[in-house]
């Protein structure tokens, strides 16, 4: 392993949606881009390249045939490959992607699709209940496409088509046009739409496959409504006529894996950290621990020799993973280091990097052969970033200006003009420094968000609301990320309410019911006071990391 | 059979771990150690045991063992 620079490949620049899928079509053609799961007997499905652009075409032209032209539409489903058909669909169209967070409620998604406008909403039939309450909620939608019947609509615009239907080809799109509003937490509990123009995406993701290939196979592990999952997980894979297996949900992973003898993976801290911990219990279970032990100190010496026996002496770890495992791409949270080295150590290359929405996301990278553990990587050369406000250990605030950064908040001249600088570099709330190999290191954050390391971010603020709305007793609370989960420190009323502690962790329980995974409060403490306030009467928070 | 028992049984090999306080108010992850994959992974192996589906968007409203029990009592029923 050498871990020095070394050129970046060339890739050519594509910088709409619309060239990209034209592009991967021409170059891979009959190769498979999608793998789709299928139960029973049929086996899976595959789709090639062509397929894939032919499908988007016949749905995209179906679109415009129904009047969706600059629109906004929404998107709510599962992962699936009509998801990302959909998503295609609407950007190559000259229209605006509106992915949404499957895991909102009713009222949350409905208020997204109404500050949106959206003219029309695709829904997978397992949220045909949403499609139900938009239509009594969201008055600008007019049309409903449920993706079941994307089959038909596709055999529909295919015979337009074929009628001479021109209207998709002459659709042009250009980098500054808008493909996407992507709805991220914001610190007052507001959540706002990032708006990124198909430059933001396709530089971003032509930039990625610079730093690093992305050919082979890898499971649809991170949620298509986030940039990172389009960006990396779909459209890099994609420009290097990758296979993606399009699975839908989560469980059976390893399955999954073995099955498809995944090569790459595109995932976030906490499934790289569940597969470290599996391979360790799966050591344990055979009574190999310490014999893994001993190998690592083993290959790591001969490797500093510059000799690698890695994936001979950890074979076992990837017989695990399907036997051809090669390399993971991590970003969305910092990874433990312990599980960055052990990773390492076995051979795979793991690339960890630095991103946010409002970056299309990605803004660095490790490369396989030249990285730095610990770090975020090499800033990719559509955007620089510059440290500003340094302490004293040079560590200040990241900002970053470049083609891939967003055009601004949809509706929220405030909160734009908030995000920038005068100057015009944005603004990220992340702190950190640059090392003087070029490597990004991010140390924390200025804003008041929680990072989780399953690359969610939770609003403090915007729980603590929702709690004290919920449950009367709670005068004031604290929302704090403890043990890499949600955790509140409340003060209750129990003058009004003499049993508020004996009912609060049923009343936190039935809150969380309602809530997304990644927003449900896990611990509860009770304090017996007020929270010591500043002089402008606001909580002092002692729980910033 | 005793859901409950066999749910504990379930928990405990997976974890590697014995769960001493195992009751209806247990939470799903935090009392288990448990990050969002590994209880998805977990919730596989439950399935097979019961021979049910728990769905995606069911599995959300699942918070404590409690919600987890009648859950699979109500299908198996």
């Amino acid at each position: 392993m050498k871990n020095r620079p070394y050129p970046l490949y060339d890739f050519p620049k594509l910088e709409t949606l619309k060239e990209v899928i034209a592009f991967v079509a021409d170059k891979y053609e009959s190769d498979h881009a999608f793998r789709i799961p299928r139960k029973g007997k049929q086996g899976d499905k595959y789709k090639s390249y062509r397929e894939f652009y032919d499908e988007i075409r016949n749905f995209g032209t179906i679109l415009l045939q129904k009047g969706f032209n600059g629109e906004k539409i929404a998107i709510l489903g599962e992962n699936s490959y009509k998801w990302i058909v959909s998503y295609f669909a609407v950007t190559n169209t000259g229209n605006v992607a509106v992915p949404l967070d499957r895991e909102l409620s009713y009222a949350e998604l409905a208020d997204l699709v109404n500050r949106c406008g959206c003219k029309g909403v695709i829904f997978s039939k397992s949220f045909a209940d949403y499609a139900d309450y938009f239509k009594e909620n969201c008055p600008s939608v007019e049309t409903y496409v449920c993706m079941k019947e994307i089959h038909h609509l596709k055999e529909d615009g295919a015979k337009l088509i074929e009628e001479g239907d021109t209207s998709f080809d002459d659709v042009r799109v250009t980098p500054d046009d808008l493909a996407a509003i992507v709805f991220t937490s914001g610190t007052t509990g507001k959540s706002k739409g990032v708006m990124l123009t198909h430059g933001n995406i396709a530089t971003d993701a032509y930039c990625v496959c610079r730093y690093a290939t992305g050919e082979g196979r890898g499971p649809l592990l991170l949620p298509l409504h986030h940039t990172f999952s389009i960006t990396a997980n779909v459209l890099a894979a994609l420009m290097y006529g990758g296979r993606i297996h399009a699975i839908t949900s989560l469980r059976n992973i390893q399955r999954d894996m073995v099955n498809d003898k995944t090569t790459v993976m595109i995932a976030v801290p906490t499934a790289v950290e569940m597969i470290h911990k599996k391979v360790w219990a799966t050591a344990e279970s055979k009574g190999k621990a310490e014999i893994m032990k001993k190998g690592l100190k083993i290959s790591n010496f001969l490797l500093k020799l510059g000799i690698d026996v890695r994936r001979k002496l950890f074979k076992e770890v990837y017989e695990g993973l399907g036997g051809e495992f090669d390399i993971i791409i991590c970003g969305g949270a910092p990874l433990s280091l312990k599980a960055e080295e052990d990773i390492f150590d076995w051979g795979i290359k793991l690339m960890c990097g630095y991103g946010i929405t409002e970056c299309a996301p990605i803004v660095s990278v490790n490369r396989p052969e030249h990285y730095k553990r610990g770090s975020c990587g090499l800033i990719i050369e559509c955007n620089e970033v510059r440290i500003e406000n340094k302490d004293e250990n040079g560590i200040g605030e990241i900002q970053v200006k470049g083609s891939n950064v967003f055009k601004g908040y949809f509706d929220d001249e405030e909160e734009t003009a908030k995000a920038f600088t005068e100057d015009g570099w944005f603004r990220t709330g992340d702190l950190g420094y640059v090392d003087e190999d070029g490597f990004l290191f991010v140390t924390g954050r200025i804003k008041n968000l929680i990072i989780l390391s399953n690359g969610k971010n939770v609003s403090p603020e915007e729980l603590e609301g929702k709690v004290i709305d919920a449950i009367d007793s709670v005068v004031e609370a604290v929302v704090f990320a403890k043990d890499d989960a949600i955790a509140i420190e409340m003060f209750l009323d129990t003058e009004k309410y003499p049993n508020a502690k004996e009912t609060i962790r049923e009343q936190i329980n039935d809150f969380n019911r309602q809530m997304p995974a990644y927003k449900k409060i896990q611990e509860i403490i009770i304090r017996d006071e007020e929270f010591p306030k500043t002089t402008t009467l606001k909580i002092k928070r002692k729980y910033n990391k | 059979m005793n859901v409950i028992e066999d749910l504990k049984q379930i928990f405990e090999n997976f974890t590697g771990n014995e769960i001493p306080d195992f009751s209806e108010d247990t939470l799903l992850t935090a009392d288990m150690g448990l990050n969002s994959f590994e209880l998805f992974d977990l919730i596989c192996e439950i399935e097979e045991h019961f021979g049910i589906e728990i769905p995606d968007r069911e599995l959300m409203k699942l918070v404590t063992l409690g919600d987890l029990v009648r859950y699979i009592d109500s299908e198996v029923n």
